[in-house]
């Protein structure tokens, strides 16, 4: 397989790989069970300040949720509905043939999206009592 | 000219040309080189090609234990298996249309019987046993009556596992059906001695053993009953079996490097000996590696190994700058786990994530040490970059 110079660099950098303790996380699993990915990550004031993930896949899948992290962090939790796998496979280069990976990956930011905001509306709950 | 860091581990695939090989090859090209016609016994360049051609089987026979007129050349084993498969099966079809062979054969064979399929011959598929091995008593059991050809490799490409084809070959002329051997793995790595190996065909090539590609062998054991039809047509070149001119400086260079496989055999065997071990040892040292085959006698250069809890194309993406194979490097371009390591039982994940190291005549204990040490580096790194999901994948 070869590979671009933007996913070779990420997957070797992997800087984000790890976990964020006691923030909120993301999941999912391709139906074959060959691609699984967790996202965690840490807001302050609406905006994520710490993201981090997990994955077992290959290059691709590594170098997609290293992306995902660099773009998210800092920005607002609305931001990562934009992260979908579109968008990873053209920054990546991407071939066609691993859009359903590059899925996998989008329904785990998806789910990790869920769980922020779930997290947000529960502060504002509490900010109101 | 290759990258100086590369640590060249895939000696199963290919092997780079000997020296001494490529200067005898050399010698036959150009104006004042071996340039006649191997067929054009009426002038001296002809019979100076004949020549060099007669004195590279005699070199081959010697490494084989064969005799030189049992010996047909090919442009590698891939023909060579199919001369034998299709071209024994051919040309035993008035006695009957079964064959006997394995699924971890190379594709080589597996997809000259896959044709005889189509053409309505039955096929037997045998498994291996749970390191590879094929149960010589699983060929006696498949063999009939219009059996008109029994194929099993001697070293598997993958593993290493060495088969029991004496043992198979002795079943097989017991009941009267011809025996084939691929033995593209086991020429220049094992003592052959075919002359008292119950065995009646056997196919090799020359890059696997520090030859050129591109050229090859047949053996067809000079006995009676044991014949091929032959798969082309258009010349009475090697006894009519393979016709074309031959490529005289392909089979000087083949017939150079058997010579210096059997100077080598013995005190290289032992070193690659050492030196698998020392590789197999380390790489076991990392938790979730499994030896493919481990349990199986195996050649020198072959150790296979699984990885639990990496993905395969992530530790491959891994592992530069090692030159090695996932799986079988005949078998890469079509993207799907090996079909021998699922025969072996390891399912598409573990399959996925197996690592061929074939070592070779110009290893070195220290590459071996630093290939470790990459590997150790690489499922270390991809199993922390996994370890959020919890445990360890299966």
């Amino acid at each position: 397989m070869n590979y671009g110079a933007e996913v070779l660099t990420l997957f070797r950098e992997a800087s984000h790989a790890g976990q964020v303790e006691g923030g909120a996380s993301g999941r999912a699993r391709g139906r074959t069970g060959g691609v699984e990915v967790v996202f965690s990550a840490g807001v302050a004031d609406g905006r994520i300040v710490r993201m981090r993930y997990g994955a077992l896949g290959c290059p691709w899948v590594i170098a997609a949720c290293e992306w995902a992290c660099r773009q998210a962090e800092g920005g607002p939790v609305a931001g990562l509905g934009a992260l979908d796998a579109a968008a990873m496979a053209g920054a990546l280069a991407a071939p066609a043939e691993k859009t359903g990976s590059l899925l996998v990956v989008e329904d785990a930011l998806a789910e990790l999206g869920r769980a922020l905001a779930a997290g947000e509306d529960a502060d504002d709950r509490c900010n109101d009592r | 000219m290759n990258d100086a860091r590369t640590i060249y581990l895939d000696y199963a695939a290919t092997t780079p040309v000997d020296e001494a090989v490529a200067a005898a090859m050399a010698r036959c090209l150009g104006r004042d080189g071996v340039y006649g016609n191997a067929a054009s016994l009426m002038h001296e360049p002809g019979r100076r090609a004949a020549a060099a051609v007669d004195a590279a089987r005699t070199e081959l026979a010697a490494l084989l234990g064969a005799r030189p007129g049992e010996l047909v050349f090919t442009s590698g084993a891939t023909e060579a298996d199919n001369l034998a498969v299709i071209g024994a099966a051919r040309y035993f079809a008035d006695r009957g249309r079964h064959l006997v062979t394995t699924r971890i054969e190379h594709k080589a064979v597996l997809d000259a019987a896959r044709r005889l399929e189509r053409e309505g011959w039955e096929v037997t598929w045998l498994e291996p046993d749970g390191e590879g091995r094929i149960d010589p008593a699983s060929v006696a059991a498949a063999l009939r009556d219009d059996t008109v050809l029994a194929a099993v490799m001697w070293v598997n490409n993958e593993t290493g596992v060495v088969n029991d084809v004496e043992a198979i070959g002795r079943l097989c002329r017991a009941r009267g059906v011809p025996f084939h051997v691929d033995a593209a793995q086991a020429v220049g790595k094992l003592p052959i001695d075919l002359a008292r190996l119950p065995v009646d065909f056997l196919a090799l090539t020359a890059h696997k053993f520090y030859g050129p590609k591109g050229v090859g062998a047949l053996y067809i054991a000079d006995r009676p009953g044991v014949q091929v039809q032959p798969l082309l047509y258009g010349g009475g070149q090697e006894r009519g079996l393979r016709p074309g001119t031959l490529p005289v400086h392909q089979i000087v260079g083949l017939g150079a490097a058997a010579a210096r496989a059997r100077e080598e055999l013995p005190r290289e065997r032992a070193r690659l000996a050492e030196l698998r071990d020392r590789l197999t040892a380390g790489l076991t040292d990392v938790d979730g590696v499994l030896v493919n085959g481990g349990g199986a006698e195996r050649i020198p250069g072959i150790v296979n190994v699984s990885v639990a809890g990496v993905d395969g194309e992530s530790l491959f993406a891994s592992l530069e700058p090692l030159a090695v194979a996932s799986g079988s490097a005949c078998n890469t371009t079509s993207g799907e786990p090996s079909y021998v390591l699922r025969a072996l039982g390891r399912d598409d994940r573990l399959a996925g994530a197996s690592v061929r190291f074939s070592l070779g005549r110009y290893t070195t204990a220290d590459e071996v040490d630093r290939a470790v040490g990459i590997f150790t580096g690489a499922v270390g790194r991809l199993r922390r970059i996994a370890a959020p999901l919890g445990g360890r994948a299966a």
